[in-house]
């Protein structure tokens, strides 16, 4: 058992990459974990009962830094595509710093519903409610699968001369979603079934998939947009009403918690359906609510792992750590829930004076160049966490990605890698499909 | 200013743009800080992205049929956390017994050992492809060749595989590799041969896991084998339109067979559990129980002769259901049967048992034909069984319960009193996420709760309900037995625990709602039918020669007398007389108004004395009864000593377990065994002032008459008739 103070140590450094790390364009922390794994795996320096609370700490300051990148580089996490739009109009509007506040706002909200609620009531209710609903899960996937289409609002088609082609305009966008979710289902669908990535890199399977859904379009749009970067205004002030911030919170811890709770569901989906749910409106509720619903989705699904009633797990980074270590008792469980505390004080701090900063810094600049280099950095990591193929991966899931863009679709449908081949494997239907698609070995 | 005009609505805005260019202020909020870009029309970019993403997916496509899934061995994978959801194939022979478990939800999830030679994994196939895996009969069995393509899961403490297709599942059965080996033994080094033994089965136990291990002995050794759980759905029924699995019938039918004595034949793989070597059985097909009935017999056929019968299945018919128990040890329900010739034990086991006995409708005195396996020469184990006549439980109160009735089914009519250290009796908490974590909709042991008498409140008994028949009862039916002060009925088989009578309900059929009418409404206990072993009679001429050995006397009582605490009955036949030594509980067995003098008795027991033989009685049974006389006390005399007699009259006098009755002629006094538990009703009776009927012994101390009561049958009220 990790004393207090080891569990700190330990923390800190997690903090540390976390808060080092996570703004840079492109980079997520899941990806830099495991990279940390395969170059310098920090787990056979540390003892393994700590490598949860390293986790932790970098977890923590990811989800509060990674908003920088999100909004003053416009590269996007699956949890994030939804609140681009929002974000960027408060970038050009010279509010880049008070949309980060805002989100800020909205993860310390979502921080303290966490803690609250995963001290007290959660270890009591998981079990019971798992139980409940795990028959149901597999429904609830599609139904918000098709909630997503149904959903999709027709940005284009009103200017054209005919009703015709104001149809067609507008139903070109509809099938260029489904083009996107069909495409990245399949594509999903191979790399979790087959041996096109090497077994040796299966445990990062899907992050050059992931990095090419998400990332990469990203990088590649800035690059072609050429935007420049009007100037900032960085004082530490918001315009918002508390009621709306309130708001915010609520909405988005509901649908981050959901996004944790159930397996395959991410922040943006969940997002989706909470924001439906509690009727959220306007930039400034839903910027909040982004922020509260990322803290939920990530670090939510992760203290679900030190959770001594169960033995859920959810998210990557679960996943992963629960392959070298699971907590177990429940000190474990309270450090934990200290550490979460810990690790978004100093997040906190760091966001505000880092976007300060970089706000400063690119005020006046496109950012082509960095851009590149960014688009090199995310190859980088791919090839050094699945090789060629995972290269190759990459390269199609941008293709994939970048898809989404042109047709003006929500990117969301990109994570149709992950939701088709889940459902198709909770159905039982993965036999079927693999027998389809001549994917069985011929023994 | 307007902009709007009419006739120009459908001009595209870049045309209205360079019409009415934007005023400063708009400029302004549209373009803060920045300068307007140029724009891209991504137009051309849809077809050329989907022509893109389509070839895109080709080439992975291509990769994906190029690149098969490698072949990885077990000790690379194992904890390997690089490893995680990676698809390999892993090749290896089966080397624990696989099982199939079902989960809270009904889900399927079947396990497999896979070893390499490098180590071993656990493999799993979860629904729906577990279901359509059983129904195919795509299951290795241990000592079987499995090439299999697994999606790996590491985990900190153990690695698994999930088989995601069943094309990817190769199995090679080890019964196609090899040919049975004929042995009596089975030692460690033929640990994973194919071996074939015959023999009769010594002991069936299950396990909690739900495997059965059945004894065999072959004569040179005894082994153990194994019948996985997983058989059960191994070429079971696939609903398609429900997707339910239904267990192969096959497991059931063989199942039922598998009793003590039968003789089986039986191939499977030798494997070692711990240190010790055991048989597992890969397919029912490798069981062969011979099912040859012997022929219709008697009782006292397979009792006294089993020799000729042990091990063999016979036919009884029309025997009559006794007095029930249940024991613990071996999970099965033990009923004592009857027929004209004798008695013994049927051994059901309990799935059979519940199924059948339906505890309103089949009572102690329904009839059933039996066809069933002869363990011993005191039971038998039943494997199949016809209920030919029913006969419901007769329904009472808790004051009318006596020890008499041990054993016997009875429905109770009574008022719930639920106490809270009453075996953990389940209490609601209104909502369900509590109820579950209180375990209420799943009781974990029983549900216990006293029944006390409408009439007489302060009479109670205990009600043990197994959380089997707790677990199923209808809302409506477990809610009125969880309500303090309900009224129900429950019926099912009477027994004791530390020493309190309690009702066993064995059954969700066992409750019902004190308003509705039993089927035993209106019925009276019944009695065991008389028997008598005609084939293994022994005269009493003969039996006097049999020192040391067991007989049966068909003999007529004369008279009663006691010797050092026993009772000691003089009995005789054509060919001569004897005493015959009996305990009080056996002579309870006599109905004191029906076993007068001259009664004809059915006697067992063991031929003692050296000088003087007797007979020490291990059963004792009154196949015809002699009418008990009523006598007025004047009539009572030293003549009538050791006689059963019976006398009418008020009781005077109540002291203990003495009374005194006045019939108007005289006094008599009456005193009642210790031993005799009287219900409610008859202990109203004992009451100065009450009129009385008693039947039993005769004896004199010193200058006074005294009739002994030794059953409870003897103590009945004032107008009670009877007949010879």
């Amino acid at each position: 058992m990790l004393d207090p103070l080891s569990v700190i140590m330990w923390s800190f450094l997690g903090i540390a990459v976390g808060v080092g790390l996570s703004w840079i364009p492109g980079f997520h922390i899941y990806n830099i974990i495991a990279l940390i794994t395969v170059v310098a795996p920090v787990y056979t320096i540390m003892p393994i009962e700590a490598f949860p609370y390293f986790a932790l700490g970098a977890l923590v300051s990811f989800v509060y830094l990674s908003a920088i990148q999100t909004v003053y580089m416009s590269v996007a996490d699956e949890s994030f595509v939804f609140m681009l739009f929002p974000t960027q109009r408060y970038l050009v509007l010279g509010r880049g710093h008070e949309a980060l506040w805002l989100v800020t706002l909205g993860a310390i909200g979502g921080t303290i519903i966490l803690v609250t609620l995963g001290l007290t009531v959660v270890p009591y209710i998981i079990s019971p409610l798992y139980n409940l609903l795990v028959p149901y899960v597999v429904w609830f996937l599609i139904l918000i699968v098709v909630f997503m289409f149904m959903s999709e609002w027709q940005k284009m088609g009103d200017r054209e001369k005919n009703p015709w082609k104001r149809l067609a305009v507008a139903w070109t966008q509809n099938i260029g979603g489904i083009i996107v979710f069909f495409s990245a289902g399949l594509l999903g669908f191979i790399i979790m079934n087959t041996g096109v990535v090497p077994a040796e890199f299966a445990y990062v399977r899907l992050t050059p998939m992931f990095i090419g859904f998400f990332g990469m379009p990203w990088v590649l749009q800035n690059i072609f947009s050429r935007i420049i970067v009007p100037k900032q205004r960085t004082e530490d002030k918001v315009e918002a009403s508390p009621y709306n911030i309130v708001n915010g919170t609520i909405s988005g811890a509901f649908g981050g918690s959901i996004a944790a709770f159930f397996p395959v569901i991410t922040g943006g989906m969940g997002a989706l359906v909470a924001g439906h749910m509690v009727s959220t409106r306007g930039d400034d509720t839903f910027i909040v609510s982004q922020g509260a619903n990322r803290v939920l989705y990530y670090v939510g699904a992760f203290f679900l792992l030190f959770i001594p009633t169960t033995t859920l797990r959810r998210g990557f980074g679960a996943q992963f750590v629960s392959s070298i270590y699971i907590p177990k008792t429940w000190t474990e469980f309270y450090y934990a829930g200290g550490v979460i505390l810990l690790a978004a004080g100093i997040s906190l701090l760091s966001v505000v004076y880092l976007s300060k900063i970089i706000s400063r810094i690119i005020t006046g600049q496109n950012y082509i160049r960095a851009s590149i280099i960014v688009a090199g950095l995310l190859i980088l990591v791919s090839y050094l966490l699945a090789g060629w193929e995972g290269v190759l991966t990459l390269f199609i899931a941008t293709l994939i990605g970048f898809t989404a863009v042109v047709f003006n679709t929500r990117r969301s449908y990109c994570l149709g890698g992950i939701i088709f081949p889940i459902a198709i494997s909770m159905t039982g239907n993965t036999q079927i499909l693999l027998h389809l698609l001549h994917l069985t070995p011929g023994f | 200013m307007s902009r709007k005009n009419d006739g120009d609505k459908d001009k595209r805005p870049e045309e209205e743009l360079k019409k009415f260019p934007l005023l400063n202020i708009e400029y302004d909020l549209y373009y803060h800080g920045i300068k307007p870009l140029k724009k891209i029309d991504l137009t051309r970019f849809k077809l050329l992205s989907v022509v893109f993403v389509i070839l895109g997916l080709l080439v992975v496509y291509y990769l994906a049929t190029a690149s098969p899934a490698i072949y990885a061995s077990i000790q690379d994978i194992y904890g390997n956390y690089l490893y995680n959801y990676a698809v390999v194939v892993v090749e290896g022979n089966i080397s624990q017994t696989p099982s199939v478990r079902i989960d809270n939800q009904g889900r399927f999830a079947v396990y497999f050992t896979i070893n390499d030679g490098t180590g071993s994994i656990s493999a799993r196939i979860y629904d729906p492809l577990a279901r359509k895996a059983l129904a195919m009969g795509k299951v290795p069995g241990v000592g079987d060749h499995v090439k299999a393509e697994l999606q790996i899961r590491v985990l900190e403490s153990y690695t698994y595989g999930i088989v995601q297709s069943l094309d990817t599942l190769k199995i090679i059965h080890i019964y196609d590799m090899q040919k049975p080996k004929p042995v009596a033994s089975i030692s460690t080094d033929m640990v994973g041969e194919y071996v074939e033994i015959n023999g009769s089965i010594v002991s069936v136990r299950k396990t909690s896991s739900g495997l059965y291990l059945i004894n065999v002995n072959t004569g040179l050794d005894t082994i153990t084998v194994v019948l996985p759980n997983y058989l059960k759905y191994v070429n079971g029924e696939l609903d398609p339109k429900t997707g339910e699995l239904h267990p192969n019938p096959k497991y059931d039918e063989i199942l039922k067979k598998l009793v003590i004595g039968a003789e089986v034949k039986i191939r499977g793989v030798v494997h070692l559990y711990r240190t010790m070597p055991e048989l597992i059985i890969n397919r029912l097909s490798d069981i062969q129980v011979s099912t040859e009935v012997a022929g219709s017999v008697t009782l006292d056929q397979i009792v006294f002769n089993n020799e000729e019968y042990v091990g063999k299945f016979v036919s009884i018919n029309n025997v009559w259901i006794g007095q029930i128990s249940y024991d613990k040890n071996s999970g099965n329900y033990f009923v004592e049967i009857y027929d004209d010739t004798y008695h013994t034990t049927a051994i059901f086991q309990s799935s059979q048992f519940k199924e059948e006995f339906n505890p309103f409708e089949v009572g102690t005195g329904s009839r059933a034909s039996i066809i069933g396996a002869v363990c011993n020469d005191s039971s038998i184990a039943v494997v199949n069984f016809n209920i030919t006549e029913k006969r419901p439980a007769p329904l009472m109160t808790p004051s009318q319960v006596t020890n008499d009735m041990i054993g016997y089914m009875v429905a109770l009519n009574g008022t719930v009193i639920t106490t809270p250290t009453s075996g953990g009796a389940p209490q609601s908490y209104g909502c369900p996420i509590c109820d579950y974590y209180h375990g209420v909709t799943s009781v974990g042991s029983v549900y216990k709760f006293q029944l006390a008498d409408p009439e007489h409140p302060e009479y109670k008994i205990a009600v043990f309900m197994p959380s089997s028949a707790y677990n199923y009862l209808e809302p409506d039916l477990r809610e009125l037995v969880r309500t303090n002060g309900s009224r129900v009925i429950v019926a099912g088989y009477l027994t004791t625990y530390m020493d309190q009578l309690e009702i066993v309900v064995y059954s969700s059929e066992g409750v019902m709602p004190a308003n509705e009418i039993p089927p035993g409404y209106g019925y009276s206990l019944p009695e065991p039918p008389k028997y008598k072993p005609v084939h293994v009679i022994t005269p009493i001429s003969e039996a006097v020669n049999k020192l040391g050995e067991e007989v049966i006397i068909d003999a007529y009582l004369d008279k009663i007398t006691m010797s050092a605490g026993w009772y000691v009955l003089k009995v005789h036949d054509s060919t001569g007389s004897i005493d015959v030594y009996v305990s009080v509980d056996q002579l309870k067995k006599i109905n004191p108004f029906h076993g007068a003098s001259g009664s004809e008795l059915v006697i067992t027991g063991k031929v003692s004395g050296r000088k003087n033989r007797y007979i020490q009685a291990v059963d004792i049974s009154l196949y015809q009864g002699s009418p008990t006389q009523l006598k007025q006390v004047k009539e009572v005399n030293r003549e009538l000593i050791g006689q059963i007699i019976a006398v009418k009259g008020e009781v005077t006098e109540v002291s203990g377990n003495t009374l005194k009755i006045n019939d108007g002629t005289g006094v008599i006094t009456v005193k009642i065994d210790p031993s005799v538990t009287l219900s409610t009703d008859k202990k109203q009776l004992l009451k100065p002032g009450e009129k009385i009927t008693v039947a039993g012994i005769l004896f004199y101390e010193g200058l006074h008459p005294t009739i002994y009561v030794y059953s409870a049958n003897g103590i009945q009220p004032g107008d009670y008739e009877w007949t010879g």
